[in-house]
């Protein structure tokens, strides 16, 4: 369960100002952010990743309040309990699609890289289709390839909501709804959260939720 | 920490061309002051050592630096000759004992040491196999020419001649190779060494013909008389001297009037060194004689000053690259920086980010560590050899 309770942030030297009076999402809800640039879609993503906290409100994940926690602690929780895909798979280049796959297990010794986590990264690696290509590097792999890359490594540890902005924003037709299936198949299998940020209205079918930031303005009071 | 060490690593090797530049610069910047100080010690201590060995040097006027290096090292020949003459004078005197050096000729490169056999004495110097030379014609090789020419006892080597174009100059001779001497790590591993007579020989000052007296080939002989035989140049001195024709072999002149290139002399005491020391002090126009300790003393100080001003610009050159280097490092940082957002992102520390930047600066580090140590120990087996070879080396 995700709960916003009146909730404020702003950016340092910014006007830029998103606030919500209430907004509750259900453990395994898949939910799409839809609206506007700049209306505050990932702004949200990253409050609910304890990337930025708000300078007013609480918002609680899982059960735990992210403003009480500490840097180290929501490090911690980021990296145990969310997994994160980015708009521009952010690969890391010098690793191959193995390593790249097992990354979270190298920047934090809170998860330990064992014999399981391989086996794992294999199967994740066989779903999406890349089971040939797991020595090859960024550069040498299609653009649909490395976002499948990037959702193997948000799935590889297992994270309990899955946070994704825009994951399909650089896709043809063809692989945006390959990487959708594939974000559903994982969710639904295990009864995780999805949410996800997209400008892409093609790919709403089958979220339980489609939160309309101008709605949402409205409704629960997120101001710009 | 191993998964760090292992991601750091995984960047080095990905970028492996922009890692091995690192690599290069840093070896390179902390190995040239190193090589630089290793060869002047080195360099100091051979030159000192061997030149505090040899108490005085005899040899013709002209540069002292020339005479010693070719004392010592038989380097070229100074232009200058002086007679043997000057030796048996010192012998006559009882001031000191003379050991003769004629070195003005090579085989296939090497020094040919005319001497005599108290000169190997006197450098402790001692054979490995075969013999001393006995006869005309025989020399032994030091340990470096034997390994490097592969010949031993029983073989033949041929001098170079002078000058290949000069087709009226000096005959070489071929060598009969008697004994190997046991390395010493000195330049008399780098030697052929002769008997005086011999190196002689080589000079022209004598030779071997057959018998003119039992020759009737007016092709060969222009005019005789009961006292002289005068032999045309279809007459050919002997290419190789041994026990059939060594008794053919003549020298025109007197010994004491043939040319020696330097000698060492060794006094047996301090009173008969000062004496000898002044009495060719006094002399401008005859032989000079050096205490090679002194000469080389003043050379060493001269390399000494020269390699100030190398460790100077070596400083500067060290400091560029440190800045370089600075540039190189903040550039990988700044297009690392999305990478690094990114790992943040998904939960590193920025702790772990600058753990991370830290290893591959140590990786780096390291292999360059161990390249400048294989590198040192390099210098250090090679330096003397490569020195002498390069320092000395006849030119």
């Amino acid at each position: 369960m995700i709960e916003l309770h009146e909730v404020i942030f702003r950016y340092p030297h910014s006007s830029f100002k998103l606030r919500i009076d209430a907004l509750q999402i259900a453990a395994s809800e898949r939910v799409a952010f839809v609206g506007p640039s700049g209306s505050g879609k990932t702004t949200l993503l990253n409050l609910l990743s304890g990337i930025d906290i708000p300078q007013h409100g609480t918002i609680s994940v899982a059960g735990q309040n992210l403003n009480s926690m500490s840097d180290a602690r929501r490090r911690d929780f980021r990296i145990t309990r969310i997994g994160m895909v980015f708009q521009q798979f952010e690969l890391i280049p010098y690793l191959n699609v193995t390593n790249n796959v097992l990354l979270p297990y190298r920047i934090n010794s809170r998860l330990r890289l064992d014999g399981g986590v391989r086996e794992r990264c294999r199967e994740l690696l066989r779903l999406v289709g890349l089971e040939d290509k797991e020595h090859r590097f960024p550069h040498q792999l299609s653009q649909g390839e490395q976002q499948r890359t990037a959702l193997c490594r948000a799935l590889i540890h297992e994270p309990g909501l899955i946070l994704a902005d825009e994951p399909t924003g650089n896709l043809d037709p063809e692989n945006k709804h390959k990487v959708i299936d594939i974000l559903f198949q994982q969710t639904e299998s295990v009864d995780r959260g999805l949410i996800v940020v997209t400008h892409d209205e093609s790919i709403l079918n089958g979220f339980d939720r489609i939160v309309d930031f101008r709605e949402f303005l409205q409704t629960a009071e997120v101001n710009k | 920490m191993m998964q760090r060490l292992l991601l750091a690593w995984q960047y080095i090797s990905y970028y492996r061309w922009r890692s091995l530049i690192l690599i290069g610069c840093i070896t390179l910047t902390a190995f040239l002051p190193a090589l630089l100080s290793i060869l002047l010690t080195e360099f100091n201590e051979r030159m000192l050592t061997r030149a505090q060995r040899t108490p005085l040097v005899l040899g013709a006027q002209g540069s002292g630096v020339d005479l010693t290096l070719h004392a010592l090292y038989f380097s070229k020949a100074p232009k200058n000759e002086l007679t043997y003459g000057e030796i048996t004078k010192i012998r006559e005197s009882g001031l000191g004992e003379a050991f003769p050096i004629y070195g003005r000729f090579t085989a296939r490169d090497f020094p040919v040491v005319g001497t005599n056999l108290d000169y190997l004495e006197f450098r402790n110097a001692y054979l490995e196999t075969g013999r001393t030379f006995a006869m005309l014609g025989e020399c032994i090789l030091g340990s470096d020419v034997a390994k490097q020419l592969s010949l031993g006892a029983g073989d033949k080597l041929l001098t170079d001649r002078e000058n290949l174009v000069d087709i009226a100059g000096l005959y070489p001779l071929r060598l009969n190779i008697v004994g190997v001497m046991k390395p010493t790590g000195t330049a008399d591993d780098r030697a052929v060494f002769v008997d005086i007579k011999t190196a002689w020989v080589i000079a022209g000052l004598g030779h071997g013909h057959e018998d003119l007296t039992q020759v009737h080939d007016d092709g060969k002989i222009a005019s005789r008389d009961e006292q002289h035989i005068e032999a045309r140049a279809s007459v050919l001195p002997f290419i190789e001297i041994n026990e059939s024709n060594s008794g053919l072999v003549h020298f025109h002149g007197h010994p004491d009037e043939f040319p020696i290139t330097a000698a060492i002399i060794r006094c047996p005491d301090s009173k008969s060194e000062t004496l000898l020391l002044g009495r060719f002090e006094s002399s401008t126009s005859g032989p000079q004689m050096l205490i090679p300790s002194q000469i080389i003393g003043d050379l060493l100080g001269l390399v000494f000053q020269v390699s100030q001003i190398f460790n100077a610009s070596m400083a500067l050159i060290g400091l560029s690259t440190l800045l370089l280097l600075g540039l190189v490092i903040s550039l990988s940082l700044r297009l690392a920086r999305r990478e690094m957002n990114t790992m943040f992102r998904m939960g590193s520390s920025r702790g772990t980010i600058f753990q991370l930047q830290l290893f591959e600066l140590a990786i780096v580090c390291a292999i360059s560590a161990v390249l400048l140590v294989a590198l040192i120990a390099l210098t250090y087996t090679y330096a003397g050899t490569v020195l002498e070879q390069l320092v000395l080396k006849r030119n």
